[in-house]
Order: C-alpha cells, then sequence, then structure tokens
C-alpha cells in the first residue's frame, strides 16, 4: 500500500500570522512614538532658528542704518522715521529732508518694513514680527522693542538710541 | 517506451498540437530572508543615526541662539564723526549702557573742510573709496 507523498503548503500558518501582527503592530508604535518627539522637536529646532535669523537680519539694518542717524522721531507707536546725515557735505544736523536721507522702519501685516523715502524703495527686513514698539523717553533717548513670535515662540531684543 | 518516446515526453512532445509545456511552474518572484534582513539591518542603521544629528543640530541652534534667547538689549551708539556717518559706517550695538562708544579708525589731528568727490562702494569686497578735496 503506498500513500501519496504529503507536502506541506508554502505559506504561513495562522499562528505565525498572529504573532508576526502583534510584534509588527508593537515595533510600530515604539518607531511612532519615538518618532513623535523628534517630529516635536525638529519643528521646534527650526523655529528657532528661524526666529533668530530674523531678529539677526532686523538688528544688521538697524545697524547699517542707524550708523549715520542724527535724528530719529517715533511715529504713530509702531513705526519709527530715521534721519541719516548725508550730501557732500554731512552737516550733522537731522534737516529731514534732502542731503539727508530719511528712512522708515514701520510694522505692516507682521513684516518689519524698511521704507527709503528719498527713492521711495521698500524692502521687508524681517517677517513673523507680533510688535514694534518706539517709545520717546526723557533725554533724547529712544527705545525701540522688535518681538518675533511664531508657533507659540517668541524672542525680543530691545534697542536704545539716544542723539549723537 | 523507448529511448525516442522518453525524449518526446521530456519535450512536450506527447501535448496534442505538439505545444510546449513545461514540466515546473515558473518559480514566484520574492525576496529572500537574506535581502530583508539586510534591509531592516541598513533601515535601523540609519534610524539610529538620527538621534545624535539631532543632537548635534539642537546643540548648534542653541549655540546661534544664544545672542538673542534672553533678551538683549544694544544700546546703539551712532557715528560721531560726520565723515563715518556719510561713508556709511554702521551703529556700534553696545550690550552694556555707558561704555566708550566705538573709536573710528580715522586719526588726525587737523580739522579740514572736505569735499566730498566721488564715492565707490564694493560691498562684496567691504571696500568703500572715496574721493575728496581738503581745505584748510
Amino acid at each position: 500500500m503506498t500513500h501519496p507523498p504529503s507536502h506541506r503548503a508554502g505559506g504561513f500558518t495562522l499562528g505565525e500570522l498572529l504573532v508576526v501582527s502583534m510584534l509588527m503592530t508593537g515595533l510600530t508604535v515604539a518607531i511612532a512614538q519615538t518618532w513623535r518627539y523628534l517630529a516635536v522637536d525638529i519643528v521646534d529646532l527650526r523655529t528657532r532658528a528661524r526666529l533668530s535669523q530674523e531678529l539677526r537680519i532686523a538688528v544688521e539694518s538697524l545697524a547699517e542704518d542707524m550708523g549715520a542717524v542724527v535724528g530719529a522721531a517715533p511715529m504713530g507707536g509702531d513705526g519709527v522715521l530715521l534721519c541719516r546725515d548725508s550730501g557732500q557735505t554731512p552737516n550733522g544736523l537731522a534737516d529731514w529732508g534732502a542731503p539727508d536721507i530719511v528712512v522708515q522702519y514701520y510694522l505692516s501685516d507682521g513684516k518689519l518694513i524698511r521704507a527709503d523715502q528719498s527713492t521711495g524703495a521698500e524692502i521687508v527686513i524681517a517677517g513673523d514680527v507680533s510688535s514694534f514698539t518706539i517709545e520717546d523717553l526723557p533725554g533724547s533717548l529712544l527705545r525701540m522693542i522688535l518681538e518675533v513670535r511664531r508657533r507659540g515662540l517668541s524672542r525680543q531684543v530691545t534697542f536704545m538710541w539716544s542723539s549723537p | 517506451m523507448g529511448a525516442s518516446a522518453r525524449q518526446d515526453h521530456a519535450a512536450g512532445g506527447d501535448v496534442p498540437g505538439g505545444a510546449f509545456r513545461r514540466r515546473h511552474p515558473p518559480k514566484a518572484a520574492a525576496y529572500t530572508l537574506l535581502e530583508l534582513q539586510v534591509t531592516l539591518v541598513i533601515l535601523g542603521a540609519g534610524l539610529l543615526a538620527m538621534p545624535p544629528l539631532m543632537a548635534m543640530q539642537s546643540r548648534q541652534i542653541r549655540h546661534v541662539e544664544a545672542w538673542c534667547r534672553s533678551g538683549p538689549t544694544f544700546y546703539v551708539v551712532s557715528q560721531s564723526n560726520r565723515w563715518l556717518r556719510r561713508l556709511g559706517a554702521p551703529a556700534q550695538m553696545e550690550t552694556e549702557a555707558g561704555h566708550s562708544p566705538w573709536t573710528p579708525p580715522v586719526t588726525g589731528q587737523q580739522e579740514y573742510d572736505v569735499e566730498l568727490k566721488s564715492l565707490t562702494e564694493d560691498l562684496d569686497a567691504r571696500i568703500i573709496q572715496a574721493e575728496v578735496t581738503l581745505r584748510d
């Protein structure tokens, strides 16, 4: 009496599939938990780098303009007019007109704008700006507070300026 | 069955019409366990390399933003020399009040009446060339 050769069908049993499914689920959950924190960290790092970059550009731009400033005047609380000494023979006085260069910094729609009133050119200096506060203090002092905010993080820089 | 008949059977010669018939079905294309293991090892190495990179990036960004994290106050010192103002020298940003303003790199005892003839700025090379006329 001969028996037909019995060969096992190629495939997984239900038990094997269940074990593999459980392992895969556990692994996926573990990886997702890890990456959840990493993803938050990545977003946080990008936000901090962005805010630092926006502030740095604003500080450099203000430093460039304020080197030649001989007069400054607040403008509505969230803007400032700067009078840069210029001309063939700089006189050291704030003329608020030619040959001096009048530059305006103001906040518009979350952006810090630099407007050169002699040429009419306007450029965006920094984004994510939540406030740009100008205060006229006693003793020809001017205080400017620039705050940038993004995704719940904020950074702030204060400038104190007095007439040269 | 003779040798000729065995050869016909092996080559599928017994199929009506003489059509060719393979005796073994083609092997299904699939990854071997070794290939899968190599893939998982590479993936695992990639995932393990991420946390150190994140830590390094975090350190670098903390270093980059160190200047503004505490909400600094800058005391802006405009140029007191009119020619430095005219040449566009930036203001000095002091972090403490009462510091001496930056000493301009222009010296001389004599105060001349200066007329600016031309001004050329090469910001890439950080060179400013000015042609002036001096009068006593």
